[in-house]
């Protein structure tokens, strides 16, 4: 009981400060007509709060008690005093004190529907006087870290940390962005809603509604998918086929895929395997292990040959052997560009929807029946059933 | 197991995904997306009574003038913003003094079935839309004349008493038209504080770009509008 509450405290402070510092920051933009015509800056309150429980994460679950900085007398100081000084200067001679952060809380928070400002005011003043306690209670009461942490931070190589650090960054600005910026969010929402369709004709269309940056949308597009795979790559395979010759399409196909891999597999080198592991499951690495373990160094090219294997497992796998650089790059290019160049010809070729789904038809078939062929030699190494 | 991979690889592919968006949103913008004709007329109310976030306009043809329900966004009665009333869903939904519930298409739509002629139509010039004067570029299109009035405001009030230009110029909004520009952005502006080439009407007193310039700022008046979320009509008709 006692922890809990040492713990809750703690959060309450270390949200509480951090609320403070994305207010004042809010603020100080909000004079930037510039700033704020285009960008919800109220949002930065949502992600200043979201860093803060972040930072508490890793300070009480990772064992790393130097990011606890709200339990640092300067920085929870200079937060108050900083906040009061830009209400001073900049709310309250414009009489904006009733109106501006019980607003910005309100969006932060996402309750716009939920509270009229009267009622956020109310809770605002709630609000700060359990943050202000949280604060003089969480620094008279430290929080002991356990020494024995199933992930401790200390132990990750820096490498590891920086990329840990770089792929939460990466995230919170995609998220910033996302909630603030409305055309960015309009142009997620359709690329997503694309990519969720799956179909060649719509991943053709929105492709050609870019005009002469077509070609560099589907790279990046197929990039994307190289990486987190949310839709089958011989869609956007297709659609190159389609949009610009099964020649073109093929030499823009092949090399947006090259580039996937070769980022999977320096994602791997850079991060190490225990946060590849957590990327792409421990069980499917293992998988992988016995792959190379069993076909040295023709893994890749062997794996880019079989379409049942996954093409983003096989980089980041192979980025945490010890495969050079220049094997991968050429086993990959050889191996992936049979398929490659059919499903481009394909693309070309198929004028219709009916024509198209029979074709896709006839290559997943085509597929299935190889993948039965392969598995049982794979069957050494292949996970038990339910671990992948 | 399958999640916990697919959440992790969601991470990953992050900075991807931010490189990818950041080129597309710098390109053409994408595709817009329209609604329907069909989605349009759900807009439309028959009668004023039914006026409300789920019909937000109401086209008078015997009065000849159309009816907007919108309510009041306050941080804007104390901040500056270029936006007199937006569309909630659109991509500046929030940076209105008022904001409304319907597609600008379906407001542009009611507009040119009262008869008013656009600064630029469907499928023209948009260069066409602006008048070049040593001052700047300003709007043209049919004069527009709006009033505002709320439950308990107890008279409809001219929009110079509810808007405030720090210039002390009165605003004088016309029928930009902008279909296309607004198909094709999705920012949901109706009402723009300066000539715009976006937005359905916009001020024909202060030249594209015034308060980007810093000549001009706009916030709706705090002295007269209600508390935020109060729920206003606003009246459009053309000027004889």
């Amino acid at each position: 009981m006692k922890r809990s509450l040492n713990l809750g405290c703690h959060l309450v402070a270390c949200l509480f400060l951090f609320y403070l510092v994305g207010l004042s920051l809010t603020l100080l933009l909000l004079q930037n007509d510039f700033i704020e015509m285009r960008f919800d800056l109220e949002y930065l309150v949502t992600m200043s709060m979201g860093f803060g429980l972040w930072l508490y994460f890793i300070a009480f679950f990772m064992g790393a008690p130097q990011l606890a900085w709200w339990t640092r007398k300067g920085f929870a100081l200079a937060a108050l005093v900083a906040t009061g000084l830009i209400v001073a200067w900049i709310v309250v001679p414009r009489g904006g004190l009733p109106i501006l952060p019980a607003y910005i809380t309100r969006k932060a928070w996402f309750l716009g529907s939920l509270l009229s400002l009267p009622s956020m005011n109310l809770w605002l003043l709630l609000w700060g006087v359990a943050g202000g306690w949280a604060l003089v209670v969480s620094r008279q009461f430290p929080r002991t870290v356990p020494s024995s942490t199933p992930a401790h931070w200390d132990r990750f190589s820096s490498s590891s940390r920086l990329g840990i650090c770089v792929l939460f960054g990466a995230l919170g600005l995609f998220l910033l962005f996302y909630l603030g910026q409305g055309e960015f969010q309009r142009t997620v929402n359709q690329a997503a809603a694309v990519i969720a369709r799956a179909e060649v004709g719509d991943v053709r269309d929105y492709l050609l509604s870019f005009g002469a940056y077509a070609a560099a949308i589907s790279g990046l597009l197929m990039v994307f998918q190289s990486i987190i795979a949310p839709l089958p790559a011989f869609v956007i395979t297709f659609a190159n086929g389609l949009l610009f010759g099964w020649g073109w399409g093929a030499a823009l196909s092949w090399s947006s895929a090259m580039a996937g891999a070769v980022l999977c597999y320096l994602l791997a080198r850079f991060l190490g395997r225990p946060v590849v592991e957590k990327l792409v499951s421990k069980a499917a690495l293992d998988w992988m292990d016995g792959f190379f373990n069993r076909y040295g160094k023709h893994t890749v090219f062997i794996a880019r040959l079989i379409p049942v294997v996954s093409f983003d497992l096989v980089s980041y796998s192979a980025g945490l052997t010890s495969i050079g650089f220049w094997p991968f790059f050429w086993a990959t290019g050889l191996g992936q560009l049979p398929a490659t160049l059919l499903y481009s010809y394909l693309g070309q070729s198929a004028t219709g929807t009916v024509k198209i789904l029979f074709m896709l038809f006839v290559v997943v078939t085509a597929l299935a029946v190889l993948g039965m062929i392969l598995r049982p030699k794979l069957a050494p190494v292949t996970p038990k059933r339910g671990e992948a | 197991m399958r999640r916990k991979r697919a959440g992790g690889k969601v991470l990953a592919g992050v900075a991807m995904l931010i490189s990818f968006v950041l080129l597309a949103a710098g390109c053409s913008g994408g595709p817009g997306t329209p609604d329907s004709a069909a989605n349009l007329d759900g807009y439309y109310t028959a009668s004023e009574a039914e006026l409300g976030k789920d019909h937000p306009i109401y086209i008078d043809t015997e009065a000849n003038l159309v009816k907007v329900y919108a309510t009041v966004n306050s941080k804007y009665l104390v901040e500056s913003t270029r936006h007199g009333m937006n569309w909630v869903e659109g991509a500046y939904g929030d940076k209105a003094v008022l904001q409304t519930y319907a597609n600008p298409l379906a407001f542009h739509d009611a507009l040119l079935r009262l008869g008013g002629h656009p600064a630029v139509g469907k499928g023209e010039d948009p260069s066409q839309a602006f008048e070049q004067t040593p001052a700047g570029k300003f709007i043209k299109g049919d004069r527009v004349l709006v009033t505002v009035t709320w439950e308990g405001a107890g008279r409809d009030y001219d929009i110079n008493e509810v808007m405030v230009d720090s210039s002390g110029t009165e605003l004088a909004y016309r029928f930009g038209g902008n279909y296309d520009a607004a198909k094709e952005k999705m920012t949901g502006c109706f009402m723009c504080f300066d000539s715009c080439s976006v937005g359905i009407t916009s001020n024909s007193a202060q030249p594209m770009g015034a308060f980007q310039d810093g000549k001009a700022e706009f916030r709706g008046n705090p002295d007269v509008l209600p508390e935020d979320g109060t729920p206003l009509v606003l009246t459009f008709k053309f000027a004889q």
